[in-house]
């Protein structure tokens, strides 16, 4: 059950990542770059460089975590990158910043509803980070007990 | 499995993601709404020029008059001028400015006598000036001439029609999502795109040269 509910949170949070990449690439990089502005916290020089990758580097994980490839670091990476979205993000609103998200692509005011929207996620992303760890070491746990009986048998057939 | 997994998602976004850069999206709206509502003397460049570039300004806002100030030179200069961008300025008066709607009303009736963008940068510039009081006059008989003045003045009195433009342009700002200024509705292609807030001129410049050169 436990590792159903696994599962299902990293394969919402890829596709949630996903969603997000498509709705920056499907506009010009102009437009996220815009958005970045925004915040006023780069530099000018890193606007261009970061809304030409970001969204790219969103699809990567969103893909990652769907397939399970690498799931516990892409998971760890998620959260660490939605950790960061969200403490601008907070840092901003509290700042009084009128200011468009730029979360899932253009038009979306910042403020309360995409504040508990992206904070719902970080949390998302951290269960998943720690279930995908707790459930690696619990495998671990068994393999390792496991083993010296599979060798005992072995050398009592030898 | 997992390698279809894999690729399945980028293959599908990465043919939208082609498809967004020439696909018709807003095309039919874009013909039918842009150069329908548009007055001559809000528009510079060619009409030819692939990139269309609408501003969406305020008079009362600072960061617009940044904008107009300190990034419109260089954008005129560079790709306005040279033909490979036209601009359209539109008129986006907050509620909380109570000047505003003013001042966008005398920077059309200049524009009515030819004289839009001198009184457009003068309003710009001195908006510290008039900010509070309202007192717009004074500061654009410093670039007209007497007679142009009193014509300025009798059809900022008398011309009904002359807060039409600002209405098309709060309509079409309310059609793109537009709710801050100064904001930027990018054109090419038949696709509108809204840019807001406008990036510094660095990146907008990189941004049109790469989209200029590819053409």
């Amino acid at each position: 059950m436990t590792r159903w509910l696994l599962v299902a949170g990293r394969v919402i949070l890829g596709a949630i990542l996903v969603y997000a990449a498509y709705a920056k690439l499907r506009v010009s990089w102009l437009v996220f770059a815009g958005s970045l502005s925004g915040y006023q916290l780069l530099p000018d020089s890193l606007l261009e460089p970061i809304a030409k990758t970001l969204p790219w580097f969103e699809l990567a994980l969103g893909i990652l975590l769907i397939s399970g490839v690498l799931a516990r670091w892409s998971a760890l990476v998620s959260t660490l990158l939605l950790g960061a979205f969200f403490a601008v993000m907070i840092r901003s609103y509290a700042a009084g910043l009128k200011i468009d998200c730029g979360c899932f692509g253009p038009g979306e005011a910042l403020g309360p509803k995409t504040l508990i929207r992206d904070g719902s996620l970080v949390a998302l992303s951290l269960a998943v980070t720690i279930g995908a760890f707790v459930s690696r070491k619990r495998q671990r746990d068994r393999a390792d007990r496991w083993r010296p009986v599979r060798d005992n048998q072995r050398l009592d057939v030898a | 499995m997992r390698l279809l997994l894999f690729l399945l998602p980028a293959l599908l976004i990465t043919g939208d993601a082609v498809a967004g850069e020439t696909g018709p999206v807003h095309k039919k709206a874009a013909a039918e709404r842009g150069p329908a509502l548009i007055q001559n003397y809000k528009e510079f460049g060619s009409p030819n020029a692939p990139v269309t570039l609408e501003l969406y300004t305020d008079y009362s806002c600072p960061s617009c008059r940044n904008f107009y100030i300190q990034t419109m030179p260089a954008l005129m200069a560079e790709f306005v001028n040279t033909n490979r961008v036209r601009i359209v300025h539109r008129d986006f008066p907050l509620p909380q400015h109570p000047f505003s709607r003013l001042a966008a009303r005398y920077a059309n009736a200049a524009g009515e006598i030819g004289k839009y963008d001198v009184v457009v940068t003068q309003i710009f510039r001195t908006q510290p000036e008039w900010d509070q009081n309202g007192a717009i006059e004074p500061q654009v008989a410093k670039v007209l001439s007497p007679s142009e003045m009193a014509k300025v003045k009798e059809l900022v009195k008398t011309d009904s029609h002359l807060d039409d433009t600002v209405t098309k342009d709060v309509a079409l700002a309310n059609q793109d999502g537009i709710n801050q200024t100064p904001s930027m509705v990018l054109v090419r292609n038949g696709k509108r795109e809204v840019i807001a807030p406008i990036p510094p001129y660095t990146v907008l410049k990189s941004y049109l040269t790469s989209v200029l050169a590819r053409r």
